[in-house]
């Protein structure tokens, strides 16, 4: 086997090999959940008043509920000046979440209170 | 070189490729700081210390920090949680590459805030550990840090 030949199997196989562990790490690369983004998703809640099916009807149902139905929480993502409700098991804890909305209503069903909560940081996903 | 030795070289580099492919032999890659991704931020003082016992009410801590990460039997207690990895070097398995559980180490911290009958708080319990856990410290359950384990709330 010429000198040659050995440069070249050598570097063949340090080639393969980089290659490998390239591909190893593409393969598991986690996946952002898909987040379409609203600019006026909440836009609704600045037109007095509001009501718990004005609620249901934009955003669907909660991610939970306190206090006898009172008060809901919705979680939210965020995508550029978008917004989204973020729909995932509880298991996947606040992955994708950046907002936390909680809507406190009276017997009547009229929003009272609400309060966008940042959950998560920008910064903080990675 | 002879034909045995180049034999021999082809069968290291063989064996340390299989290893690392077969995630035998961990290479090492920087670890992110901050939280997990299951995990909120952790929560500032600020917000806390608006949380005063015999005063303030359950809307109203729901209302300051949100959706908590669990709640015991009609509300009687709210808990929150943060998991934050700290950095530095950790392991990983290759092909896998995901990092190796028991080499991280992480900051738990965790609120738990009690309420009376009429859902005004009784109790605020905060609590930050350091330790070494596998993944899903998210969920107070299945956390494998046996000294965050301890004082954890009753159901």
């Amino acid at each position: 086997m010429s000198r040659v030949e050995e440069i070249l199997i050598s570097r063949s196989a340090s080639v393969m090999c980089t290659v490998a562990l390239v591909v190893g790490c593409q393969s598991t690369a986690s996946v952002s959940p898909n987040l379409a983004g609203d600019p006026n998703l909440l836009a609704f809640l600045d037109r007095q008043p509001v009501t718990q099916a004005d609620v249901s009807s934009h955003l669907g149902a909660p991610s939970a509920t306190f206090e006898e139905s009172k008060v809901l929480t919705y979680r939210i993502g965020q995508s550029g000046n978008g917004f989204s409700v973020i729909r995932q098991p509880t298991w996947n804890g606040w992955k994708g979440v950046r907002y936390d909305l909680v809507l406190a209503f009276d017997d009547a069903g009229t929003l009272r209170q609400r309060a966008f909560i940042e959950i998560r940081r920008p910064s903080d996903e990675h | 070189m002879s034909i045995s030795q180049q034999l021999r070289g082809y069968a290291c580099a063989g064996v340390v490729c299989c290893g690392v492919l077969s995630a035998c032999i961990p290479i090492p890659i920087p670890r992110p700081s901050g939280p997990i991704a299951e995990s909120r931020t952790p929560m500032g003082g600020q917000s806390l210390s608006k949380v005063v016992p015999k005063e303030t009410t359950r809307t109203e801590v729901l209302l300051l920090l949100g959706e908590p990460d669990r709640r015991g039997p009609n509300d009687r207690w709210i808990l929150y949680t943060s998991v934050a990895g700290i950095g530095g070097v950790g392991w990983a398995d290759v092909p896998i590459v995901k990092e190796v559980g028991l080499d991280r180490t992480y900051t738990v911290r965790r609120v738990t805030i009690e309420f009376d009958d009429l859902g005004v708080v009784s109790a605020v319990e905060s609590e930050v550990k350091t330790c070494s856990m596998w993944h899903g410290c998210t969920d107070p359950e299945g956390c494998r840090c046996a000294a965050a384990l301890v004082s954890w709330p009753r159901t």
